[in-house]
């Protein structure tokens, strides 16, 4: 069985063992790497041209795939701020577009003092039990991302949802 | 008379300015010749709607537009099998594959690994087996160990290479060099390497197939 919480657990137990006072380490939820893999495969297949990045809960990416004949210089870095929006908002990055352009400055004042965060389509937020793991981010010429990010999330839910 | 003759001269305005943009519009054959993707840079600018200009019939030959591009399927079938051969013994990496160009194509990180101390030695792996025109990177190592009684510092310390193995090129039937893979996570980067020539095996029948001029 996959170790669902972190690597770290073993070693606070022993940690906690030599000293009894001593503080637990912050558990957090990870990621299993293939079921990023599955999630980009199925988001690029579904997009054409594509690029997906798929992040864990610290935002590190786990999985990047671009996509063949993909323009990898100018969409590359969107896909990642994407992913990373989702992962700040906690919700999909086309959802922020409507709170950053309500902040003062409109959105290009929320771009400048959020740097790297990219309000707009193509993030998803990856849940399990309401609980935030990671996020994909997407981004495709000409089709809406948010849907083939969805979808790699669709096939990878039933299999996060049974994990510890 | 003040305000109609502002309206005139604002309506003159408006016609020059429409005429300045129809002169625009009129003449797009002064534009300069798109470049094309790929070697244009190399053979020269290519002409608009003309054939590139040729030096010799052996670079006509050698001539063709873009540059090899290994499919995604490929690319990540490879990095996911030199990430579980590490699994199997015990070592949890990351790997990327960039393409010829040195653009990141395929990233894999273990979720037991360093994620970010190992990806960036991942890629200066796979760039020095690039930059070593598709030898493994601790060719690079080697040779300059032989030649200079040790690793330079500067190749130690460079945001691009790493003297280290673990870095391999992916090559059509031997020859023809389209991408570079890199692992890093191992205590041991020989165990790297080790898991990045077993993860090109499992693909290099599918990469032989591939045709390519």
């Amino acid at each position: 069985m996959r170790s669902y919480v972190c690597v770290a657990t073993a070693a606070a137990l022993v940690a906690s063992a030599a000293a009894a006072e001593s503080a637990e380490f912050y558990k957090v939820k990870i990621l299993p790497t293939d079921l990023a893999i599955e999630a980009a495969e199925t988001a690029v297949a579904s997009c054409p041209r594509g690029i997906v990045s798929v992040v864990d809960a610290n935002g590190t990416e786990r999985a990047f795939i671009a996509s063949d004949n993909s323009q990898t210089r100018v969409i590359t870095t969107s896909s990642r701020a994407k992913a990373l929006t989702a992962l700040w908002g906690g919700m999909p990055s086309l959802d922020l577009v409507k709170p950053a352009m309500a902040e003062p400055g409109g959105i290009t004042a929320f771009v400048q003092n959020n740097k790297g965060l990219a309000p707009g389509d193509g993030g998803v937020p990856i849940r399990v039990r309401g609980e935030l793991i990671g996020a994909i981010g997407m981004s495709a010429p000409g089709a809406v991302a948010h849907v083939c990010a969805e979808k790699g999330i669709a096939k990878i839910q039933d299999r996060l949802n049974a994990l510890q | 008379m003040r305000k109609s003759l502002t309206f005139v001269s604002a309506g003159a305005a408006f016609v020059l300015a429409g005429a300045a943009l129809a002169a625009q519009q009129a003449a797009p054959a002064a534009r300069e010749p798109v470049l094309g993707h790929g070697p244009s840079e190399r053979t020269g600018v290519r002409e608009a709607g003309k054939a590139p200009a040729l030096a010799t019939p052996e670079a006509e030959a050698t001539y063709s537009y873009g540059y090899p591009l290994l499919p995604h399927a490929i690319s990540i079938a490879a990095a996911k099998a030199a990430m579980d051969a590490c699994a199997a013994r015990g070592a949890y990496v990351a790997v990327m594959v960039i393409d010829t160009y040195g653009i990141e194509r395929v990233t894999v990180v273990h979720e037991r690994a360093r994620p970010v101390f190992e990806l960036d030695k991942a890629r200066r792996k796979a760039m020095t087996a690039m930059n070593d025109r598709g030898n493994l990177s601790s060719d690079m190592a080697t040779a300059y160990s032989e030649r200079e009684g040790g690793i330079p510092y500067q190749l130690v310390v460079s945001p691009v290479n790493i003297g280290l193995p673990g870095g391999a090129p992916l090559k059509i039937k031997g020859s023809y060099l389209v991408a570079g893979l890199g692992v890093s996570g191992a205590a041991d980067p020989r165990i790297d390497e080790q898991c990045a020539m077993e993860g090109i095996k499992q693909v290099q029948a599918k990469l032989d197939q591939i045709k390519y001029k």
